[in-house]
């Protein structure tokens, strides 16, 4: 691989940390933009385990490609991955990264099941791998400003929560695509438990076969009585008019606060009828790899780790029990 | 049967009932098709309500006894604008006296009054109509055109999200919902609010959600599962519900609904009918016709009536009764499917207090239910109304 090429946009290249990213889906795409911009990191190379797709983007970004991608994990030049891709591929990549001890940023979700997700701790446990996994929706502009909000005096009693993501990809199964993150964001946000989920599970759009469903529709009973319907849906009509779509919206007797996170917008409706719109913030991906430059520069164990996600897990889980079984499923107190 | 129901004169009409959704909707859109209607009386069991209406709206007789109106020989139809759990026996009550019917939503208070009302009308010969209103509100006719148009392809999921200011009954003035049949006229707590008389959100408005997603499905639904919640601590039935129901053609729907949000918070629907080809959308706070920006800053008006273009959508579901009956034709918006919403909501109201995932053909829930003991309390186990009550307005 050519990986001693410079980046050509980055002007500050010389002292700052080499980064590569393996795994070039959309997300892998948008971490290759934000590393390209960062002036903190180099950008060195991309890889993919199909090297067709990732040569496209390689072409596309201008920069060096890496046909073989363990290549690239092996390269002790580097000072951090990124790990993106399909499910598959990324979960197989992530275990490959761990078991080199390596520093990763992992887009989640990083595994689909609890198994899998102990699998990747014990790896990279024993292989010293420091793997952040941070979630998203923590520092996209518009939920993470919600989330915000909910904090502040106002809200009144929370008296409802809806949520949907919705995307055009014809990912894996979206309960852990994008449930997992969503829930994980949901639940830290709120700041409750959840005691119970009710879900429904089906293949609505999806032609790729009879497959995993493409849409769930869960309804999660809060400790505090608190009921949030969330709906998760891929493969959506290629008219759909966005590629993906996140709508949060907190529903309290003295505020409304409504996060459109494909606008990066918070409106917020308060009880005198008055309406507030906030603007967008910084890139989601670029205060991703804020967060993990410590983890990289200072080989500091990162804030939020794949052990960070293994809560999540059980109610993801509870969630298949439901929908296969047809019958709501309580959650144990963790 | 009244002395005549003529082509090419007015149709005649009582109104049972002189409470919010009346004196709102239905008596300001007769007056408006005062070409093809005439307004002969209204009946409410408090006078000064009855008395009141028929004054502004141009009614020559005020009643308090629902049956003094049904006996006048010179109406031919009357629209019910009382509470779901007296729209069976009034709707019997006029069908027996030769009377057509359109009655608010939803249908009735259990299935079973459905069937009967079904019954009675198609037995006298008078035409029943059920006022979904929103089936002839423009916004979500277009929804329909575009679906049968074929623009969308096959619908396969549909969201009818409805939030609602808490104001939005109680800020109106007049509102009679603090009346209930056992308070003598008065009552310290609504009867949407009382288990006795009230299955809450369900179908206070959820059974329009229900309706609609019917609609835009095109099939059955085959079972349902709900959460429902009581998030006002005076209140005694859920002011907050939640579903996800499965059609017989592999479709999905799903509902929520609120209805305690902050007084200045707009009535929001979020309307999404996702196709294998497409999908039409309406989200009330996006829709610039309802939208007012000035260099303050955007607001949206807390007025219902224009958000769910009520005066469109009432007169022309009117206007179709009317017309019906006049052409000796169907009534244009078939009552079964009122009777299907409302077996669709109530299935849903079991599912929340069961916890379970419920089937529509599991048929109706035992009628032992606590509303179901008041109101045979109230109005006699053959469904008359002994004490002359129940024609208070909705």
């Amino acid at each position: 691989m050519n990986a001693s090429r410079p980046n050509p946009n980055n002007e500050e290249s010389h002292s700052s940390l080499s980064l590569a990213v393996v795994g070039l889906d959309g997300t892998g795409e948008a971490f290759a933009r934000a590393g390209m911009l960062h002036p903190a990191f180099r950008l060195v190379t991309v890889a993919d385990p199909r090297p067709e797709r990732g040569a496209a983007v390689a072409n596309r970004l201008g920069v060096p490609f890496a046909p073989a991608y363990l290549d690239v994990l092996n390269d002790p030049t580097l000072d951090g991955l990124i790990v993106a891709g399909d499910m598959a591929d990324r979960a197989t990549i992530l275990a490959e990264a761990a078991v080199r001890g390596r520093a990763v940023l992992a887009t989640s979700p990083p595994a689909g099941t609890l198994t899998r997700l102990d699998d990747l701790i014990l790896t990279a446990s024993e292989g010293g791998a420091r793997v952040a996994c941070p979630n998203p929706w923590r520092v996209v502009p518009a939920t993470a400003l919600a989330a915000r909000q909910l904090r502040e005096p106002g809200i009144g009693q929370l008296l409802a929560v809806f949520a949907a993501h919705r995307t055009k990809q014809a990912m894996g199964d979206p309960l852990v695509e994008l449930g997992l993150p969503l829930l994980d964001y949901l639940v830290g946000a709120l700041r409750a438990e959840v005691v119970q989920v009710q879900a429904t599970a089906e293949t609505l759009f999806a032609t790729d076969g009879p497959g995993e469903p493409d849409t769930w529709l869960l309804l999660l009973r809060f400790r505090t009585g608190l009921i949030a319907t969330v709906e998760l849906g891929r493969s959506l009509p290629a008219a759909f008019p966005t590629d993906s779509e996140l709508r949060v919206e907190f529903a309290g007797s003295e505020r409304v606060v409504v996060a459109d996170a494909e606008n990066l917008g918070v409106t917020t409706y308060a009880g005198d009828g008055s309406v507030r719109r906030n603007a967008s913030g910084p890139d989601a991906h670029r205060a991703l790899l804020d967060g993990f430059l410590p983890a990289v520069r200072d080989a500091q164990a990162p804030e939020e780790s794949l052990v960070t996600l293994r809560w999540v897990m059980p109610l993801i889980e509870a969630a298949r029990r439901s929908a296969a079984e047809g019958t709501p499923v309580s959650l144990t107190r963790r | 049967m009244s002395d005549r129901v003529g082509s090419g004169s007015r149709l005649r009409v009582g109104v049972i009932g002189a409470g919010t959704i009346a004196v709102g909707a239905h008596l300001p859109a007769i007056l408006r098709l005062r070409d093809s209607l005439e307004l002969v009386a209204v009946a409410d069991v408090r006078a000064e309500a009855a008395k009141e209406a028929a004054e502004r709206f141009g009614a020559a007789h005020a009643y308090t006894d629902t049956r003094e109106l049904l006996d006048r020989s010179d109406i031919d139809a009357v629209v019910i604008c009382t509470p779901e759990f007296l729209h069976a026996e009034q709707t019997l009550a006029a069908a027996a006296a030769g009377k057509h019917v359109l009655c608010e939503k939803p249908m009735a208070a259990t299935v079973a009054e459905a069937d009967a009302m079904l019954d009675a009308c198609q037995r006298a010969g008078v035409r029943l109509m059920i006022g979904h209103s929103r089936r002839f509100t423009p916004r979500y006719q277009r929804i329909r055109e575009a679906i049968d148009r074929g623009d969308i392809g096959e619908v396969r999921l549909v969201r009818e999200n409805e939030r609602r200011p808490i104001a939005m009954y109680t800020a109106q003035a007049g509102w009679a919902g603090y009346w209930a049949p056992d308070a003598g006229g008065g009552n310290a707590r609504p009867w949407l609010e009382q288990a006795a008389y009230s299955q809450g959100a369900a179908l206070t408005n959820a059974v329009h959600e229900m309706d609609l997603i019917r609609w835009f499905v095109g099939a059955e639904a085959v079972s349902v599962y709900a959460e429902s919640r009581i998030t006002d601590p005076n209140a005694e039935v859920p002011d907050f519900i939640t579903a996800s129901i499965r059609f017989a053609n592999g479709a999905l729907g799903a509902t929520e609904v609120v209805n305690r949000l902050p007084p200045g918070y707009p009535v929001y629907h979020l309307t999404e009918v996702f196709g294998r080809d497409g999908l039409v959308r309406a989200l009330d706070p996006a829709m610039a016709t309802l939208a007012v920006t000035d260099p303050t800053g955007t607001t949206f008006p807390a007025n219902w009536g224009t958000l769910l273009q009520v005066p469109i959508a009432y007169e022309s579901q009117l206007r179709g009764f009317a017309d019906a009956i006049a052409a000796d034709g169907p009534v244009p918006l078939d009552p079964v499917h009122a009777r299907q919403a409302l077996a669709l909501s109530l299935a849903a109201v079991r599912s929340s207090r069961e916890g379970r995932v419920v089937r529509l053909d599991e048929g109706e829930e035992d009628a032992a239910t606590p509303a179901a003991a008041v109101r045979r309390g109230i109005t006699g186990s053959d469904g008359t109304d002994p004490d002359g009550v129940g024609t208070e307005g909705q």
